[in-house]
């Protein structure tokens, strides 16, 4: 049931967007979505769109990731097309609002397919290191983030095995009334906090018996190079975002 | 009941990079009334091979019969909970499935809400406690302060109480003292003896099997190597499938090699032990 869950799982392949600096990736990304906001213009959503369009292609994951992708978000858009019609709005703001959304479901699954965790962890400790001159304790954030995003396919299993050996009782979780689901669920919920609680126990302990220290200067397994596609993307990015910002507040 | 696999696959993550085959060409019978082992390293498919039974997961290719039900892709279960209720799946960490305050809504919740054709509960939940050895005291108790031997003892009369037809259990012996380990023996051997049910056992455990077993798998890397009665698969050299022979069969081997002695097989190492003995005397 849970394997159905497609965003924020890494798709192991080799491709040039997989073997970006996930720093590059990380603040392209953060340019496509402010870009994305800024303007209802229809010749810079098209530049997008190619952009997005490149970006994709580049990774060779295969459409159909993307298209489930897409499709978990559908009731959202759903929402946001009713929205519209109930306010009025025309139809090339319906429809740019309604691409914006995809828009962006589908640059951030790039970053999250193309890259993992622990290398995401990376690119947001090194966008946040200036911070630390100002005293914000940017290791610990990024370790708790790593933490938790290692976290989240074991949970995942967790909950798959839960569920098998909950369905071997013959609790029913398909095919039951509205009170029978209810209870259903109770027997997922209550032990998966409890084992996730004993997780994060049975964790701090083994950190602690290896003498983990936060702030010791550590190494990547990776070396992430900057490289010279990195500085391209990075530059063509930034050269979009500064003409947009260019045509809506100059 | 009958379980039958017939050309079965097991391709884990299908159409990914990731994707595996856990299991491939499986073939094998195990028969009503009789208790089977599987057995095979870590990550040899036996859990993959059990859940298939139970439907939790659908073959890639090929089909699982139990009894007149059938399990394949190309054909949709219709009522997979009355399939589900015919067998008992006993998983490896029982702590994983608790989630009431009192042992005895822990077991009669399966029945309670979602089998209502049950009658006296109640009488199911104390007769499925005290098969496992425990007794009416434990009824009210709080299923998360058990020790892991008792957790094991509980999850197997959940399943118990609604007296299924075939038994699953997986890794039974894991953490338990040898009284236990001695408890649970017996009811297994109630279980086929007297309630002919069929009993399908995943242990690495090999002294345990030749004990109770009739019928042994023997599985790696997905495939059925042995598949035979017990004391076949265990004559066959176990060490290369990262596996050791049980002790009674080492002993016999090691006679019939250095005495040329042929002294029969036993299942049981007292009895062995008492032949030696009259014969030594």
């Amino acid at each position: 049931m849970l394997n159905k869950v497609m965003i924020g799982r890494y798709y192991p392949i080799n491709s040039l967007v997989h073997k970006m600096n996930p720093l590059a990736k990380i603040i392209c990304v953060l340019l496509f979505i402010v870009m994305i906001f800024l303007t209802f213009d229809i010749r810079f959503n098209i530049v997008m769109s190619i952009l997005l369009i490149l970006m994709l292609f580049n990774t060779k994951i295969p459409a159909n990731v993307y298209i489930k992708t897409v499709l978990s978000i559908k009731w959202l858009l759903l929402f946001v097309l009713i929205i519209n019609i109930i306010v009025g709005s025309s139809l090339q703001v319906t429809i740019i609002t309604i691409l914006r959304l995809i828009y962006i479901v589908l640059y951030t699954s790039i970053l999250t397919l193309t890259t993992p965790p622990t290398e995401i962890t990376y690119g947001l400790e090194k966008l946040f290191s200036p911070l630390r001159l100002i005293g914000i304790p940017v290791n610990k954030m990024a370790l708790s983030i790593s933490l938790a995003l290692r976290f989240i396919p074991t949970i995942i299993d967790q909950g798959n095995k839960i569920i098998k050996s909950q369905a071997s009782r013959g609790i029913d979780y398909y095919h039951s009334n509205f009170k029978g689901k209810l209870l259903a669920l109770k027997s997922l919920v209550i032990p998966m906090f409890v084992l996730s609680f004993k997780k994060a126990d049975d964790l701090a302990d083994a950190m602690e018996v290896r003498l983990y220290n936060v702030n010791s200067r550590r190494t990547n397994f990776r070396q992430n190079k900057w490289r010279f596609y990195d500085t391209f993307i990075v530059l063509m990015h930034l050269g979009l975002f500064i003409l947009i910002v260019k045509e809506v507040f100059l | 009941m009958e379980v039958k696999f017939n050309d079965v696959y097991y391709v884990y993550n299908e159409k990914t990079p990731i994707s595996k085959m856990v299991l491939g060409n499986i073939n094998t019978t195990f028969k009503e009334g009789t208790i089977s082992g599987i057995i095979g390293k870590s990550g040899s498919g036996k859990t993959t091979l059990i859940e298939l039974i139970n439907a939790l997961i659908i073959p890639t290719k090929g089909r699982v019969e139990v009894g007149s039900n059938v399990i394949s892709k190309t054909r949709k279960i219709r009522n997979i909970n009355n399939l589900r209720y015919k067998i008992g799946l006993v998983f490896q960490t029982p702590e994983e499935q608790f989630f009431c305050n009192t042992v005895k809504e822990e077991i009669e919740f399966g029945m309670k809400y979602f089998k209502k054709s049950v009658k006296s509960i109640e009488k199911h939940v104390s007769d499925a406690l005290l098969m496992v050895g425990l007794d009416d005291s434990y009824l009210n108790r709080n299923p998360f302060t058990l020790s892991s031997g008792e957790m094991r003892k509980v999850a197997i009369a959940s399943i118990l109480a609604f007296n299924p037809k075939i038994v699953i259990l997986d890794e039974p012996t894991i953490g338990l003292d040898n009284q236990s380990k001695k408890n649970l023996i017996k009811i297994i051997k109630l279980l086929k003896n007297r309630y002919k049910k069929t009993v399908i056992i995943v242990s690495n455990d090999t002294d345990l099997l030749l004990q109770i077993a009739d019928h042994v798998v023997l599985l790696d890397k997905g495939k059925i190597i042995y598949d035979n009665n017990k004391y076949e698969v265990f004559k066959q050299d176990l060490e290369k499938y990262g596996l050791k022979r049980p002790k009674i069969i080492e002993f016999e081997q090691m006679v019939l090699e250095k005495k040329n002695i042929k002294i029969g097989y036993r299942d049981d190492i007292n009895d062995l032990m008492k032949d030696v003995y009259r014969y030594v005397k």
